[in-house]
């Protein structure tokens, strides 16, 4: 299943809490709801998929349990979370 | 209240609801992965607004608009969440019209006078500032 599959039964990130973290950039003047509201969810398909990345390496371990240094080896494999180093 | 961006957190049950979601039946999550990936999500959002926010400012704009996040995926060599956001933007769209239209009837019903105001149509109000309807609201993204 893709991404966006999920959508109805997922989980959802406050709105407030991701308007917090947009307010934090001090070069945004104002966001729209809209915005707001995209970045929520964007949020929440980059959380579900960095889980499904790193748990690749917790099979390769043999394990069931998702650890920390599951999350470095994928964030230090794969290009688009380079931004995380 | 100074808090450092890094600081600013996502709420942890609902970001251990999600991971348990995306992986298969059976499989925990340790507290420091799941603590790790509530920090990724949080350093996400502020570069996808830091991103966002050069369209916005290269379109001569200060609002920062939905189109502007979805550049930013793209821009982030995230465009596989391009579809499925624009997806879930039409029904959030939608969503809000509906409110919009329930809250306008009801003002029509409590006060009659101010009708012709409230009559405009509003085609280009989807795209408005963060207003005072959320639950547990603060103040304006005004910064």
């Amino acid at each position: 299943p893709g991404p966006g599959q999920s959508q109805s039964r997922a989980a959802r990130l406050p709105l407030a809490r991701v308007k917090a973290l947009v307010k934090a950039d001090p070069d945004v003047t104002v966001a729209s709801q809209e915005a707001v509201f995209v970045l929520a969810r964007a949020a929440e398909l980059f959380v579900e998929t960095i889980s499904k990345d790193a748990y690749v390496y917790a099979q390769q371990g043999k394990r069931k349990t998702l650890q920390r240094k599951d999350l470095d080896n994928a964030i230090e494999a794969i290009d688009e979370f380079a931004f995380l180093e | 209240m100074a808090e450092r961006p890094e600081d600013l957190n996502l709420p942890n049950a609902v970001i251990t609801r999600i991971i348990k979601e995306a992986l298969p039946d059976g499989v925990n999550i340790s507290k420091e992965a799941r603590s790790a990936i509530s920090r990724a999500a949080s350093v996400f959002v502020l570069y996808a607004t830091s991103c966002a926010n050069n369209f916005a400012m290269k379109g001569k704009r200060k609002m920062l608009n939905a189109g502007d996040v979805l550049s930013a995926m793209e821009e982030m060599e995230f465009q596989r969440f391009v579809t499925p956001l624009k997806e879930a933007l039409e029904v959030y769209r939608r969503e809000q019209k509906g409110k919009k239209e329930a809250r306008k009837d009801k003002d029509k019903k409590a006060d009659s006078e101010e009708q012709d105001k409230s009559r405009e149509e509003d085609n280009d109000d989807d795209d408005e500032r963060i207003e005072e309807e959320e639950p547990n609201d603060e103040e304006e993204v005004d910064n």
